[in-house]
């Protein structure tokens, strides 16, 4: 999973320990979360995108770059 | 951005605390049961008892420390334990074996000290494992 999260960081100018405080999560959880070491919950992922006013598909890219949304019409149960 | 400083999280503090008082706990609890064994009467019960005070006291910093950890951090405790409980059952499973070949038993407080080393040891490896995998 990719994520723009240090984009959205750096757009309001917060380091990872202030999210990290927003998001009730430790510094490290928002480090490895933002070098692909670690995918979220659903749960820390929608709180996440909430925080930044986001929707989670504008902020969790799934696979290589791909937003979500658009891997539905590849979707073999369809 | 890089020059402002950190604030300092008081979860992150809290958890630090926790971990300390839980080891001071195990290490206190380790002394009085080891004291005990060497005293007599009044002074043995009353260590016993100090003893499973402290006892009581790790356990619960041990709950309290599981449940204010983040879901990162829940994966590194989560393997951690995992490596605790399947040590301490190749550990029992080792000593029962010696025990019906006649070799003397392992006293239950020095399982519970395997225990908190086996924990222990799988939190660094796991912490380890995780950091160096990605690298």
């Amino acid at each position: 999973m990719k994520t723009r999260l240090r984009v959205l960081r750096a757009e309001r100018e917060w380091t990872q320990a202030e999210l990290a405080m927003h998001a009730e999560v430790s510094r490290a959880c928002i480090n490895a979360i933002e070098t692909g070491r670690y995918d979220p919950s659903l749960s820390l992922a929608f709180k996440i995108a909430r925080i930044f006013g986001r929707n989670v598909e504008e902020v969790f890219l799934y696979g290589s770059g791909e937003p979500a949304n658009s891997a539905s019409s590849e979707n073999p149960l369809k | 951005m890089s020059s402002r400083r950190d604030p300092i999280d008081p979860l992150v503090v809290k958890r630090r605390n926790l971990l300390r008082v839980f080891y001071a706990a195990a290490v206190g609890c380790g002394a009085a049961f080891t004291l005990a064994q060497y005293s007599h009467n009044f002074q043995r019960n009353a260590l016993l008892a100090l003893a499973l005070l402290g006892s009581i006291l790790g356990i619960w910093t041990l709950l309290r420390f599981l449940r204010v950890i983040d879901e990162f951090e829940r994966q590194y405790t989560h393997e951690a334990l995992r490596f605790a409980f399947v040590g301490m059952l190749c550990l029992l499973v080792l000593e029962v074996l010696l025990e019906s070949f006649g070799l003397p038993c392992v006293p239950g407080y020095g399982n519970v000290a395997f225990a908190v080393i086996f924990w222990s040891l799988g939190l660094a490896i796991s912490s380890w494992q995780r950091h160096w995998r990605h690298e």
